[in-house]
């Protein structure tokens, strides 16, 4: 009975937690599609939170990069960067392999 | 990462220098044979495959250290892992033996997870999973015990807690820097 308890209590606290969902994966494209100089990069085996935190931390490491957005739905990367500033395909995928990740496809605008 | 369950209490910290391989120390205390142990630990991953909706994993663990008495004894552990998950199911088994000279003349034991999310939130949210844990100590008294799992993790912070079949209480808790 104890056990039950314990499990419905953190079921429901669980569910209730999961209802506040983060970015959806049409926002993320969207933000895209409307972005003046981002890349688009659609990631193999990113999984998890803590997949997708490495991939943050090393493109967050990047002079160039202003800000990341993830998509696990998607397995997308959105990589926004500053005015006037680039970033070579090599080193997106340099960073994603170093994470234990692949590139599938990367878009640009 | 700590990991606490009916058989042990252990205390790790990890540095990870690149994707393959993770160093770090190691604290356990062995409630069931009273020893308490310190060490070192190498974890490598062997192989990793990617797809779309998909990592499978599979690692080579390695610990050594002494035993912390006052008649202090070496003691390995080495083991293999592997696991498979996709965004909404999970598996993993883990095989290892246990040796600690004079103390242990090498123990296996292996566990196993089965585990599916019931709801998929997005990066940053709240992630909740629900397993079941199958542990087998053939040199035990007890050489099977089931533990049913509750798992949560949101953003660099995951706990586990259960509690298994003779209604011993599991508390695991990672902090990723």
């Amino acid at each position: 009975m104890r056990i039950l308890t314990i499990v419905v209590l953190a079921l429901s606290f669980s569910l209730h937690a999961g209802s506040g969902r983060s970015k959806q994966p049409e926002s993320l494209v969207e933000s895209f599609k409307t972005s003046q100089n981002s890349v688009l990069v659609n990631v193999k085996g990113m999984v998890c939170d803590f997949c997708a935190q490495g991939l943050k931390k090393k493109f967050g490491a990047i002079d160039s990069v202003s800000s990341i957005d993830v998509d696990l739905e998607s397995g997308n990367v959105l990589i926004n960067l500053k005015p006037g500033r680039d970033l070579s395909d090599n080193k997106i995928k340099k960073a994603v392999e170093e994470n234990g990740l692949e590139v599938l496809k990367t878009q640009r605008r | 990462m700590t990991k606490n369950d009916w058989f042990q209490n252990i205390l790790h910290i990890h540095y990870s220098p690149n994707v393959n391989n993770s160093l770090g120390g190691v604290y356990i205390n062995m409630k069931e044979d009273d020893m308490e142990l310190a060490g070192v630990q190498w974890n490598h991953l062997l192989f990793r495959e990617n797809t779309k909706a998909s990592q499978a994993n599979l690692y080579l663990m390695s610990q050594a250290g002494a035993t912390m008495n006052n008649d202090p004894q070496l003691f390995t552990n080495l083991a293999l892992a592997g696991d498979w998950e996709t965004r909404r199911y999970f598996t993993s088994y883990w095989a290892g033996v246990f040796y600690a000279n004079d103390l242990n003349d090498g123990e296996f034991n292996q566990k196993a997870r089965v585990g599916i999310a019931p709801y998929l939130s997005n990066y940053g949210g709240f992630h909740t999973w629900v397993m079941l844990q199958v542990e087998h100590r053939p040199e035990r008294e007890d050489q099977i015990i089931l533990t049913p799992i509750l798992r949560f993790f949101k953003g660099p912070y995951l706990a586990e807690i259960g509690v298994n079949d003779n209604g011993d209480f599991l508390f695991n808790a990672i902090i990723r820097l």
